[in-house]
């Protein structure tokens, strides 16, 4: 259950050109969150920007009652929650959505993540790891100053492989053409293996063309714009598949962000 | 709460402080976050005869005080509404107001006919000025005798509360507001959301599916406040103030202008206690100001 409060930074960290990790004590959201769920944070008092501003829940402690979001400054919202010092306060609302889902079977996580898209994977693996769950970890982003999750997951995560478009780290390309030549490998198992996915729609749209083709089990996280992330705006839709027209769309606030494949399109019908 | 409670028609609220259909879902997804029950009503998403998935994405564009949408009038339908939405609504406290729309004439007759049998509905909201969908939508809306007969048709059909919802799209809101009161309106809401747009500068495209959608939040609370005022003067039926309202201060400009209640709208997505935090400070406002009543404000700006 969601709560809204105000919450205190406690730490601040700048750990890229663009890219940022808040840490914010509130004990509440820090023990119920689960891996997938982001809080909607309002980044000053009065506007603009005008909304709140949503971003995955990236780790949190609740023994320490803390939780992190991992960000990109990308516009005015994430330059201010980039100039947050400790000690400073912000209203939040959280946690929110419906975060992955986690089958007893599964034995073999893979996450595939993309830029800013890993955000939600450093909580997730750490919650798979405490269930046994091996996880490998595909990581793709533009260039090598983009990749502060590689850091996260050493110990986090069994295996872990980078990919860059520019190739100034890890595999030269796309993290889906780094991830392909293994997935037959992975089909013959797919009762026991699950994807979960995270970053730009090119990339999910990739993602779910090849969790369908090799008919392995794929979660993925989107990103769409959010009024206000509890459900009350209908201003988050995602497509239905194409056997389903007709049928009111899903919510990607409250009935995601989080979706298997074959539950959403990622294109619109024309 | 007593000094802040009015009565429309006969019917009480406990307090003026309604929240605006559309931005509130069915009551339900905000009340983990917010006691609803301390709201003086609440205005359900509007209700169209058959389920309506709505535009595509884009469906909001944010901007620096405010935001446009393009819903389309998404909504579940009048038979799920019924099913599963009003159970919910039915055990509050807070008033509940049905906000009611259609593409024709006839789907409002619908569903007001349907819901007449089903309790704990105070009464009906008739949305026939909703700027994002292709049919009815604003012409209905902008035509005064339209308004008057459509408003005619559900006063026929109810006892229960009646309020047409105006919308700010129009030269001037007094022909229509009058028409309203003609048909027999118990009060007149507005106003909607103002036609506005936006373009992307990166691709050149809209920022929402439709192109031009409906502009809400603080930015539009002086156009409001006009038309407020203007509907005021023309005619003798409450008004239900609608637009940008975010702060007590906001509230209170509109009952100075003329409206018996407000409504809050696109404040909620920031904040869904918005509601409530007005209403506790309204009172504390009267009390300092050492008046009695809500009643005192309405209408009292000074020349
Ligand atoms: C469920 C969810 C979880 C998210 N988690 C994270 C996260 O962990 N870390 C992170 O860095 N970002 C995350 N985002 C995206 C983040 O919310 C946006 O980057 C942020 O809202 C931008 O705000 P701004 O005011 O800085 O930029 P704005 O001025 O609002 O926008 C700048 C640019 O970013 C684009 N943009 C804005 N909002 C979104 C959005 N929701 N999705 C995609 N593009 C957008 C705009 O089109 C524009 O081009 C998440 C989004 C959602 C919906
Ligand atoms: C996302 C959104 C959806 C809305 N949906 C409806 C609706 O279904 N029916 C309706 O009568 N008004 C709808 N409105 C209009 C509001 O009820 C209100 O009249 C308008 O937004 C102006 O008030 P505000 O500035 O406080 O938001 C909607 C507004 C928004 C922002
Ligand atoms: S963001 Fe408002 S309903 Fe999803």
């Amino acid at each position: 259950m969601p709560i809204i409060d105000s919450c205190e930074v406690i730490r601040s960290e700048k750990v890229g050109p663009v890219l940022h990790v808040v840490r914010f004590r509130h004990e509440t959201i820090a023990a119920s969150a689960q891996p997938g769920q982001f809080v909607n944070v309002l980044t000053r008092e009065g506007f603009p920007p005008f909304l709140r501003k949503p971003f995955s829940v990236c780790r949190r402690n609740a023994n320490e009652g803390w939780f992190e979001i991992f960000f990109k400054v990308v516009g005015t919202g994430t330059r201010l929650l980039a100039e947050l010092q400790p000690g400073e306060r912000r209203s939040i609302i959280g946690p929110l959505g419906n975060g992955f889902g986690l089958s007893h079977r599964l034995q073999q996580a893979i996450i595939v993540a993309g830029g800013i898209g890993v955000a939600p994977f450093p909580f997730l693996a750490e919650v798979l790891r405490q269930h046994e769950v091996t996880v490998s970890v595909y990581l793709g982003a533009r260039t090598r100053d983009e990749l502060w999750g590689m850091h996260q997951f050493a110990e986090l995560a069994d295996e872990v492989f980078i990919s860059t478009d520019d190739g100034s780290e890890g595999f030269h390309g796309r993290v889906t053409e780094m991830l392909k030549p293994r997935l037959p490998e992975l089909a013959r198992e797919s009762d026991r293996i699950q994807i979960f996915a995270c970053g730009p729609e090119p990339m999910l749209k990739a993602v779910m063309q090849l969790g369908r083709q090799f008919n392995l089990p794929t979660q993925i996280s989107v990103e769409t714009m959010m009024g206000c992330g509890f459900g009350i705006c209908m201003g988050c839709p995602m497509p239905n598949p194409a056997n389903r027209a007709g049928q009111a769309y899903k919510l990607s606030c409250i009935d995601g962000p989080v979706f298997d494949i074959h539950e959403v399109e990622m294109e619109w019908p024309h | 709460m007593a000094a802040l409670s009015i009565t429309i028609a006969g019917v009480e609220f406990q307090n003026p402080v309604f929240v605006a259909s559309g931005t509130f879902g069915y009551g339900q997804e905000a009340s983990e976050l917010v006691d609803v029950n301390q709201l003086g009503a609440i205005v359900t998403k509007s209700i169209t005869p058959e389920v309506r998935i709505g535009n595509p994405q884009p469906r909001i564009a944010e901007l620096p005080a405010g935001m446009l949408n393009s819903i389309g009038l998404a909504n579940v339908g009048l038979e799920r509404f019924i099913a599963e939405k009003l159970p919910f609504l039915q055990k509050l406290r807070t008033r509940v107001i049905v906000n009611v729309a259609g593409k024709t004439e006839d789907e409002f007759v619908q569903v007001v006919e349907r819901l007449e049998s089903e309790e704990g509905i105070a009464g009906y909201e008739l949305n026939y000025s909703c700027p994002n969908v292709s049919e009815g939508g604003l012409e209905f809306s902008q035509n005064p005798a339209i308004t008057e007969r459509l408003t005619r048709r559900i006063r026929d059909l109810t006892r229960r509360l009646l309020i047409t919802k105006l919308t700010p799209n129009i030269t001037d809101i007094r022909v229509i507001a009058r028409a309203a009161e003609q048909g027999g309106a118990d009060a007149v809401s507005l106003i909607n959301t103002v036609q506005g747009m936006a373009i992307d500068m990166a691709t050149f495209r809209p920022r929402i599916n439709t192109v031009i959608g409906g502009y809400s939040g603080p930015a539009i609370k002086p156009i409001a406040l006009a038309k407020v005022f203007q509907a005021r003067q023309a005619m003798a039926i409450p008004i239900i103030g609608i637009g940008g309202i975010t702060t007590w201060e906001d509230a209170v400009e509109f009952f100075l202008a003329g409206a018996t209640a407000v409504q809050v709208g696109t404040a909620n997505f920031i904040d869904p206690r918005t509601g409530v935090h007005i209403a506790e400070r309204l009172e504390r406002f009267l009390q300092e100001r050492g008046l009695e009543s809500i009643d005192e404000l309405i209408g009292a700006m000074k020349a």
